[in-house]
């Protein structure tokens, strides 16, 4: 049995962010942490253009107790997300974001958000879809089976479910240990997106152990690999399809060894 | 619960790398340990005493103090 913690970022992937911070992560989080990586061997697979091989990352850590950190993660593609398929819900969101866009929220729900462009994500402080403060939203082609990787392999909590909606409650790792929720939408559009084309790409998660899978429905598990930020060590895996976005599970280590 | 007590506040001691935290700092909201070391506090805590705690007994309330991180391991080793 696999045991989640909960999540430790949310990856956007982005150009040119080093100019201009997005508006959202200057309000609520702290300077950036810079780092690089040289992770190609296990990315290659993840990767749309192998030029993007060389992790550049700055890590936000949040200023507020309900928030998860945000990773932004350097490409040169060009190549955007459906934008309008996922998004963050922020109902501490208030002036001076302006909430002017107005979008279909799983094809069930028009709300109000603000657009953040360098991001390349919507973000909504009125939706009642989901009861903690912070969450986000994302609609996937292969439902049934991002189903089950939630709820059978990382063991999530759903708390509801039904054809088109499933809905799932974690924790964001961060020091209240916040309560943070998941929507999943059913969506009819198959889309193709790798780690390196911009928007949200990645959920980082931590856990007590690493799957010791290759395959999990329609998901590959890349080999692990290490990740020292500052004097934490981990290991991590990537579970991706490249169909939406991937998940990074990470496991704390304090020899850098499983 | 005494005993308990002083080993949980040595090995925050330890994963906190802060000699300073004492049986009243309150750990997470005075930033005396993060999230991170939270985690390795809590195999610590499992390593140290022989018991499982569950994902879901990680919490700010359990966590945040010397006093409720004794209790959650008193309640264990006693059952």
């Amino acid at each position: 049995m696999y045991k989640f913690i909960g999540i430790s970022h949310l990856v956007f992937t982005v150009n040119n962010f080093n100019r201009n911070i997005p508006e959202y992560l200057n309000a609520n989080f702290l300077k950036p942490e810079t780092y690089i990586f040289d992770h190609s061997k296990v990315r290659k697979p993840l990767l749309r253009n192998f030029s993007n091989k060389i992790s550049k990352i700055d890590l936000f850590k949040p200023k507020y107790s309900h928030l998860p950190s945000i990773e932004l993660i350097e490409s040169e593609n060009i190549i955007k997300r459906s934008k309008n398929s996922f998004g963050i819900i922020d109902k501490t969101l208030t002036k001076p974001f302006k909430t002017n866009k107005i979008i279909k929220l799983g094809n069930q729900e028009t709300i109000k958000s603000y657009f953040c462009p360098i991001m390349n994500i919507n973000i909504s402080n009125e939706t009642k879809i989901i009861d903690s403060k912070f969450g986000f939203w994302i609609e996937v082609f292969d439902f049934e089976s991002h189903y089950k990787l939630f709820s059978e392999i990382f063991n999530l909590k759903c708390g509801f479910k039904d054809d088109f909606i499933a809905k799932f409650k974690t924790r964001a790792v961060n020091l209240s240990l916040s309560p943070f929720e998941i929507v999943l939408f059913r969506s009819s559009e198959k889309n193709q997106f790798y780690n390196d084309d911009l928007g949200f790409s990645t959920i980082g998660w931590l856990s007590r152990n690493l799957l010791d899978l290759k395959k999990i429905n329609t998901f590959l598990v890349t080999n692990n690999f290490n990740i020292n930020l500052n004097k934490k060590k981990f290991v991590a895996q990537f579970v991706y399809n490249n169909c939406l976005f991937s998940n990074e599970v990470l496991k704390l280590t304090t020899n850098g060894k499983n | 619960m005494g005993k308990i007590k002083k080993i949980v506040l040595d090995l925050v001691k330890k994963v906190g790398d802060n000699q300073n935290i004492t049986e009243k700092s309150l750990l997470l909201d005075e930033g005396w340990i993060d999230s991170l070391s939270t985690i390795m506090l809590l195999s610590e805590l499992e390593n140290k005493f022989s018991i499982e705690i569950e994902t879901e007994e990680l919490s700010h309330e359990n966590f945040n103090t010397i006093e409720n991180i004794s209790k959650l391991i008193l309640n264990k080793v006693e059952n």
